[in-house]
């Protein structure tokens, strides 16, 4: 930019200084709003970490079936054959109730390793 | 249309008045020639370039470095001081350091306001600012003036010394001069007067 253009326009708002005060509070409240949704983003993505380790543990690998589903037999066989014993079964189904037939539940169970 | 039987051709250094009624068309067809405006039709050339084959920015550095333009209202930067608006168009053409402010302090003087650089628009007359205007026009010696009612807003002394000076100062730098005006005491100083009626151009006797 043109230094002539800069001079003019710093002089121009000490020329005047309602506008360059509500400039500045323009400004701040931009950052203001940015700052706050940014800081409520990462609340509540830190809020859902929290809930998802609450449910799994520190997981560092999950086993996922093609389908959604994974047989029993694997279970087993993982804690059998590779002596992995720090392992558990997450079963996590969208389940109905007879009483409430309208309504779907997620259904979360978590074994103790 | 406004314009719609043009075919003028303005030779080096020429000074032309175009004359006619408020909304006859005179400042269209200096916007025209300025390249601030574009034809609907037609061809205007300066110095060989066909405005017609220049894009936006082609247009923006012809009117930069080959233009200058004179208004009825001065438009002067209000922030800037009289020497800041005239070294700013010899900024935008590179034009910087000692050469521009010798530059600066010569037109200065020419307009008859060496003293006056440091001073702001508001704190001039409107004779004084319409001579720093006259003086931003010519600085970066552009070849082409175009003055678009520059006494409409000055009394009829300052308006005949201004024009006289402008005249004087387009002449002895060799740039054409095209006036949009309604005052009949530039027609006595112009080479060429046309008159713009029923949106056409129609040369008149001097």
């Amino acid at each position: 930019m043109s230094r002539l253009y800069a001079r003019s326009g710093r002089r121009f708002l000490q020329r005047h200084p309602g506008q360059l005060g509500l400039a500045l509070v323009g400004i701040a409240l931009g950052v203001a709003v940015v700052v706050g949704v940014d800081l409520a983003n990462d609340s509540a993505r830190r809020a859902f970490e929290l809930s998802s380790a609450l449910v799994t543990g520190r997981t560092t690998h999950q086993l996922v079936g093609v389908d959604g589903t994974l047989p029993e037999s694997i279970y087993a066989r993982l804690r059998r054959e590779t002596r992995i014993h720090r392992a558990a079964p997450v079963i996590e189904a969208i389940v109905r109730m007879p009483r409430l037939p309208d309504r779907a539940f997620t259904l979360l169970g978590v074994a103790d390793s | 249309m406004v314009l719609n039987d043009v075919n003028v051709e303005v030779r080096d250094s020429e000074f032309v008045v175009l004359v006619g009624r408020s909304g006859s068309g005179k400042s269209t067809l200096l916007n025209l020639i300025g390249a601030i405006d574009t034809s609907t039709s037609g061809e205007i050339t300066i110095d060989d370039c066909a405005l017609s084959a220049l894009d936006e920015t082609g247009r923006a550095l012809l009117r930069r470095r080959r233009i200058g333009f004179v208004f009825q209202f001065f438009n002067l930067i209000p922030t800037l001081t009289a020497a800041e608006n005239l070294q700013l168009p010899l900024e935008l053409n590179g034009v910087t350091g000692a050469a521009a402010t010798q530059r600066v302090a010569d037109w200065l003087a020419a307009v008859g306001l060496a003293e006056y650089g440091h001073r702001f628009p508001e704190e001039l007359s409107g004779g004084e600012q319409q001579r720093v205007a006259i003086a931003r026009a010519l600085v970066h010696a552009p070849g082409i003036v175009l003055a678009d009612e520059p006494t409409g807003n000055l009394d009829l002394e300052t308006a005949t010394s201004m024009i006289a000076l402008l005249d004087r100062l387009c002449r002895g730098t060799g740039t054409t001069l095209i006036m949009a005006t309604h005052s009949q005491e530039v027609i006595g100083l112009a080479d060429r007067v046309f008159a713009i009626r029923g949106g056409c151009l129609i040369e008149e006797p001097v």
